[in-house]
């Protein structure tokens, strides 16, 4: 048998790979979302160092493993539900699935494994609590997120924000095996977050979601109403980002850093508001993302300069 | 010429599992370390 390849289209318009097909590694990584992936890991890590506690040094890296493996498995499950409205859509058309690189049901079958496995093992491994809250959070993104909510409400994003919220969670669950205020206080963080992010790239990205009929919330309600949310969540996130120093998560230096950026972050969303076109959108996103890196940054650094002094 | 790139993938194909299984049976010997050290 020779390696052939394939593609028919399916009906929802996507170009579909045969199974049997020759699928590069580099597919098989797209579909883990590995943007994704670092920063949902990186929040997962720092929930695992602020958690009190400690925990062996092999199992801390089965546990970040296990994190990565289960955000990656739902981002494949959620290729392969997505694939035709990926299709329709400029950003995602080149993904794996709707590209014809990789057959759906594979996509699907990786998925799973993959998320069986990372659950299992990181029960196994490390605890039940860790093993559940990613358990949780895979059938979360999948079958609240994707399934039930982003093509039905223009809260989409604001509901399944918390799949991305629950990582610091897990992280924190990992070490401690408790869910408490302070990791509480990280997933609201995340939670509050993610509209003014996403609802920036979906201003910009507008026509994209219309033309696959995904409801976001500028397409639904229009650029002003969208705008004037963002600016509320984001007026709602300053204080939330400013809690860890309330409970005693972290010091002064967080604080001070927190506040700093959440005003940036304020800037942005007011430059928004008063720009009609769409390049603050466009610059307001990028931001968010590293907005949301360095408030992570800034916790850890505070807890080093706890323990050095 | 196309057998040979396909036999050649395959063997390659073949080398990552192998890889992977491998890697899997030392991860779970150092987990069954580090839990049995921690106990």
């Amino acid at each position: 048998m020779t390696a052939t390849q394939y593609a028919s289209v399916d009906a929802g318009g996507a170009a579909s790979a045969a199974v049997g097909q020759e699928i590069a590694l580099k597919d098989f990584i797209a579909l883990l979302k590995p943007r994704v992936m670092s920063l949902v890991v990186f929040t997962g890590v720092v929930g695992m160092v602020l958690a009190p506690g400690a925990l062996h040094p092999v199992l801390a890296i089965v546990a970040i493993l296990c994190i990565a493996v289960g955000a990656g498995a739902a981002g494949a499950i959620n290729m392969w539900y997505d694939r035709d409205i990926d299709a329709l859509m400029t950003r995602t058309k080149n993904r794996p699935v709707p590209a014809g690189r990789v057959p759906p049901g594979i996509a699907l079958g990786f998925g799973i494994t993959l998320s069986i496995a990372s659950v299992s093992l990181m029960a196994l491994a490390v605890n039940g609590v860790a093993a559940g809250l990613l358990a949780f959070t895979i059938f979360f993104y999948v079958v609240i997120y994707s399934m039930a909510l982003k093509r039905r409400t223009p809260q989409n994003i604001v509901i399944g924000g918390a799949a991305g919220a629950f990582p610091p969670m897990i992280g924190w669950a990992a070490v401690s095996g408790d869910i408490t205020l302070a990791s509480i206080t990280l997933f609201a963080i995340i939670f509050l977050w993610t509209p003014p992010h996403f609802w920036a790239l979906a201003l910009y990205k507008k026509d994209d979601y219309e033309k696959a009929g995904v409801p976001m919330l500028p397409v639904v309600a229009g650029r002003k109403a969208t705008v004037w949310q963002m600016l509320a969540y984001t007026v709602a996130l300053i204080p939330i980002t400013l809690l860890p120093c309330y409970i005693g998560l972290s010091g002064m230096v967080y604080g001070a850093g927190a506040l700093a950026l959440g005003l940036v972050f304020l800037g942005f969303a007011i430059s928004v508001i008063r720009d009609h076109s769409d390049r603050s959108a466009r610059r307001m996103f990028p931001f968010s993302i590293l907005y949301l890196f360095l408030i992570f940054v800034l916790l850890l650094v505070d807890q080093s300069l706890w323990i050095a002094v | 010429m196309r057998d040979k790139e396909f036999h050649r993938r395959r063997r390659w194909r073949n080398y990552a599992l192998a890889g992977v299984l491998l890697g899997l049976v030392v991860l779970f010997f150092f987990i069954t370390m580090a839990r049995m050290g921690a106990q």
